[in-house]
């Protein structure tokens, strides 16, 4: 993804998150870096190619 | 993904699509899809739960979120006899009709608003809101995978942008997120999640998504 695009998600996001919510911004890139480096550690090669292939779609 | 972002970072009134919807149980699955399908497309989901101020009436907080957003779904599926009062519930079809008063307003600069009216049935809404016929139905038959359709086609053409996601991959996503979000939300009952953290869940998900799985920093 280009970084442009990468940062004007980022820009909607943190929208989202400025407006209330039980949990930060932060909090919430940490779980979902925690769980992504999960799902590297304990998942086979196939598993993750297949994953890749969904979020990647267009 | 950086970690710096502007304080000053606002949503964009082109960006931005409110969602008019019930809030009940029942209807969560159809909105979590519409939230989760409006991210995938690149818009900022927006509804009344993202503020809590006690001291704005309900009607004025809507009125203030349809004029910062140029898209809106309504979906008056649930306007139907209250059980116990026998009334019927007319909050979706007023925020509709708010909307649609700001559209026909004298102000050219609301003329370009866009909406998408839904309901369960096609045409179910000319029995009740007759006026608004000629309007195209556009039913969801309380089906999630329907609703995606819905939102995502309507999207790709009443914002005429080419970088909106296909309908397939969509809900494939949407189904990987919600396979996921119980570790994420570290097993928080969906219904305990209030809507910014679950739209912020699902705006960071589909952001890390796009740019690749990576070892975190």
């Amino acid at each position: 993804m280009a970084a442009k695009t990468k940062k004007k998600l980022k820009r909607k996001v943190i929208v989202i998150a400025r407006s209330g919510g039980t949990l930060s911004l932060r909090q919430i890139e940490k779980r979902i870096d925690a769980y992504n480096a999960k799902l590297l550690k304990s998942s086979k090669p196939s598993e993750l190619a297949d994953r890749e292939k969904i979020l990647q779609a267009a | 993904m950086p970690d710096s972002v502007s304080p000053a970072a606002s949503p964009g009134y082109n960006d931005s699509v409110f969602i008019n919807c019930p809030f009940d149980a029942e209807y969560q699955p159809l909105f979590d899809a519409a939230v989760f399908t409006v991210s995938d497309c690149g818009f900022v989901p927006r509804c009344s739960l993202e503020e809590s101020d006690g001291g704005e009436p309900r009607l004025y907080k809507i009125i203030r979120l349809l004029k910062s957003c140029r898209y809106s779904i309504h979906d008056i599926s649930r306007t139907e006899l209250d059980r116990g009062s026998g009334l019927p519930r007319f909050n979706m079809p007023l925020e509709l009709g708010s909307d649609l008063g700001l559209r026909h307003s004298l102000e050219a600069r609301w003329s370009e608003k866009r909406c998408i009216v839904l309901d369960t049935e096609a045409y179910r809404f000319q029995k009740f809101i007759s006026d608004i016929a000629g309007q195209d139905p556009h039913a969801h038959g309380n089906d999630p995978a329907r609703l995606i359709a819905l939102i995502r086609n309507w999207l790709r053409t009443a914002s005429g942008r080419s970088t909106i996601p296909s309908e397939s991959a969509i809900g494939k996503r949407y189904a990987l997120f919600q396979k996921d979000l119980p570790s994420l939300s570290d097993g928080t009952p969906r219904e305990k999640l209030p809507f910014v953290d679950y739209a912020t869940f699902a705006g960071v998900w589909l952001a890390k998504a796009k740019a690749g799985i990576e070892k975190p920093s």
